[in-house]
């Protein structure tokens, strides 16, 4: 009796589990229409999950904006919905991506955040490769020069695709060094020793030469470091151009360390050691610090009131790294996380776009963002509108040395420990030996 | 009777086990189970026994980490709690403004630790913080020291950051004091007590468990801090502030070792329940009484 009561319960949770399967199955097609997460829609539209950076104080965010924006308009985007969640801050970004490779469930659309994780997003399989796209496209292809296509390669196969070129130098407050009695030079200074001796007037006149953080990256310290590494000799060249170093225990990264250490003690703010990039910048824009490296996307803020005073545009001047030094490297690219084939058209059709001549264009103009195509001619209005940007585009054909930079060339964890060690280097708590050991210590653990 | 109160009993305990099991028990064992393999960012996990603790122990880092974590640990339980105890002590007696106190002493607990962290780094910034001020104020000449940047005095500025601020504890205490018998309190009035008699004879045995409770709150609140450390110094300068969940996130998503990440995490799990226990054993009850401790 119990026996025939238990089959009658099996029976009926077999036949109730059959239903709910059945009717798994026949809801697929109808919820596709307006899954954002399923595939391509029945009306022909397609949703493409982005998580998008660029948002509210971001340098790029109307510049985004702007793109999606105009992309549902044009011919490949019509049918195209964006469905976006928010990260501010490229910090927040990387860690999320990383964790979202890690779980497999990454946008379809995955933004570079600075850090380069194309490798490990081609290794773990979850990105889309590009290759058979940019062969279809040959005219596509041909706008990237073969270093920015390399870059973004992973055992042959392309995964990434590079929107922009990085480059850094550095900016200058003409203010200040009128006031310190130096005459700025044309394009840079002809050695380490003259910028040096610069530092010591500025100094002498009561100015913060220098400005230095050690926070985050460490940015602003390893944009010094890495000019001082490439600029030494070929040997520095050749290692600042070399992705993922594991040594940084030889002459050239140990010496350079050295001045770091005396930039750090000597010719910086106070709060630079453990300090963020934004204050620093604060710092310059104030006019508290002469001279300060970046990248061409801060030029935008030079013009924006709510960071710098009024009229801080006009008192900018840029020049290279000592000894004509510039850091260039391509960028990790935007990757494609999709994997259903008509949203990786989608994403495609949406990276196409991004690169087009006018949008790099755009690009430069609204960001800073150098265009990463050699066949980009930069329209004369543009450069008149904005004369410290066509004084970057011309500075750039000046360097004698290029080289790239940590975000792009080295690992993760040697990155956080350069920011975290930096400061026992500036309060000789450790010598410029030991951090560089520290630092080789660190690339071994990959 | 009996029986029928016991399957009441099992009823509203299993949704609380079936959220347990699935909220923490698998999550440990699953971080239990990948400790033993190789498991990064773009490698599905690969049995490889003790390896990842062989990394860890062989670590200075991690060790340095571990030191950390057990002095915030001893620091939490002893001088948190007390400051929070004596703050109990001093609010039971009712003096003049105390309900204000209470609520201005519990704003700190009550910001977000992320937010705290930001405003520390900007109130100790040398060259435009609260500090430098404070250090004019006083006359305090040279330049004024960078508190969170310098690994010298890293270690005790990020402490300060949140060890003073007790109002939890004080709460939970005031709570534990307000449940005593006023005529205790009238009889030792009558027998001529003084406040820190009082305190002494009355407050602080009926306190005991309470402080039990608090201590263990704090040394797991202490295993298992992150923001405000990941917030101001990232764990440095150096290895100053490193502790183990920042070692942790470290190897998880700045190595993508996650196998190695979770052999940090069995030593925390570990840390932790032994830490529990300990102080179980030490607050438990000399006259043998059954209390929430034991």
């Amino acid at each position: 009796m119990r026996s025939k009561a238990i089959k009658k319960l099996t029976a009926l949770l077999l036949a109730g589990t059959t239903a709910a399967m059945a009717a798994g199955c026949s809801a697929k097609p109808e919820d596709a229409a307006t899954d954002f997460g399923g595939n391509g829609g029945g009306d022909g539209t397609v949703t493409l999950n982005v998580i998008n950076y660029h948002v509210g104080t971001d340098y790029a965010a109307d510049y985004y904006s702007y793109l999606f924006d105009s992309f549902t308009k044009t011919e490949e985007g019509k049918n195209v919905r964006f469905n976006f969640e928010e990260i501010p801050t490229t910090d927040a970004f990387n860690q999320k991506i990383k964790l979202l490779i890690s779980s497999g469930t990454l946008p379809d659309i995955v933004l570079n955040g600075g850090n380069n994780i194309i490798e490990i997003a081609a290794r773990s399989g979850k990105v889309a490769d590009l290759t058979p796209y940019f062969d279809a496209d040959p005219e596509w292809k041909a706008l990237f020069d073969e270093r920015s296509l390399e870059f973004n390669t992973v055992d042959g196969k392309i995964y990434g695709v590079p929107v922009s070129k990085e480059i850094s130098y550095v900016y200058y407050n003409k203010d200040l060094f009128k006031k310190a009695g130096i005459t700025p030079p044309e394009t840079a200074f002809e050695t380490w020793e003259e910028f040096f001796d610069a530092c010591e007037k500025f100094k002498a006149a009561g100015i913060t030469p220098l400005g230095m953080d050690t926070a985050d990256s460490g940015w602003l310290s390893n944009l010094w470091f890495s000019a001082l590494i490439a600029t030494q000799n070929a040997n520095g060249e050749k290692w600042m151009n070399t992705a993922y170093p594991t040594d940084y225990e030889t002459p050239e990264v140990i010496g350079a360390a050295k001045k770091l250490q005396k930039m750090l003690a000597e010719y910086t703010t106070a709060d630079a050691a453990g300090g963020k990039y934004d204050p620093m910048a604060t710092h310059f824009f104030n006019g508290e610090v002469a001279m300060f490296p970046n990248g061409p996307w801060m030029i935008p803020d030079f013009k924006n009131t709510e960071k710098a005073p009024e009229g801080f545009y006009d008192k900018v001047g840029i020049m290279l790294m000592p000894k004509y030094g510039m850091s260039l490297v391509p960028t990790p690219g935007d990757m494609v996380g999709a994997s259903d084939p008509t949203k990786i058209k989608a994403a495609v059709a949406f990276l196409k776009y991004e690169t087009t001549v006018e949008n790099q264009i755009k690009a430069l103009e609204m960001t800073g963002l150098q265009p990463v195509s050699p066949q980009v001619i930069v329209p004369a209005e543009l450069k008149a509108n904005d004369p410290l940007m066509a004084e970057v585009l011309d500075i750039g054909a000046k360097a004698k040395t290029t080289y790239g930079q940590n975000q792009a060339y080295w690992y993760q964890n040697v990155i956080d420990a350069f920011s975290v060690i930096l400061p026992d280097l500036a309060y000789y708590n450790i010598t410029p030996e030991e951090f560089c050991a520290k630092l080789s210590e660190a690339a071994r653990k990959n | 009777m009996i029986r029928r109160k016991g399957v009441w009993i099992t009823l509203f305990i299993l949704p609380c086990m079936v959220l347990f099991a699935f909220v923490y028990a698998a999550p440990i064992v699953t971080v239990a189970a990948t400790s033993l393999t190789r498991y990064t960012a773009f490698e599905k996990p690969a049995f490889t026994g003790f390896a990842n603790f062989k990394t860890i122990f062989g670590d200075k880092d991690f060790l340095i980490s571990v030191k950390n974590t057990v002095v915030w640990v001893l620091l939490q339980t002893t001088l948190h709690v007390s400051v929070g105890l004596v703050m109990a002590l001093m609010l039971h007696r009712k003096p003049k403004g105390w309900k204000f106190t209470r609520t201005v002493y519990l704003i700190p607990n009550i910001i977000p630790t992320a937010a705290t962290g930001i405003m520390f780094t900007l109130l100790l910034n040398p060259t435009f913080g609260v500090i430098k001020d404070l250090f004019a104020f006083l006359g305090v000449s040279g330049p004024v020291p960078n508190l969170l940047g310098n690994s010298k005095y890293a270690f005790w500025a990020v402490t300060a950051t949140w060890i003073f601020y007790s109002a939890f504890n004080t709460v939970i205490f005031l709570a534990e004091l307000s449940a005593v018998n006023k005529d205790i309190y009238e009889a030792a009035a009558i027998d001529g007590a003084t406040p820190s008699q009082v305190d002494r004879h009355i407050n602080l045995p009926i306190l005991k468990n309470a402080v039990g409770t608090c201590v263990i709150l704090a040394s797991v609140a202490m295993v298992s801090q992150f923001d405000i450390i990941y917030m101001t110094t990232r764990g440095g300068p150096g290895t100053s502030t490193l502790n183990l969940p920042v070692y942790l996130y470290k190897a998880m998503l700045l190595e993508n070792n996650y196998g190695k990440a979770n052999a940090v995490g069995v030593v925390q799990i570990i840390l932790g329940v032994s830490l529990v226990l300990a102080i179980r054993r030490l607050f438990r009850s000399g006259d043998g009484r059954k209390t929430a401790l034991n």
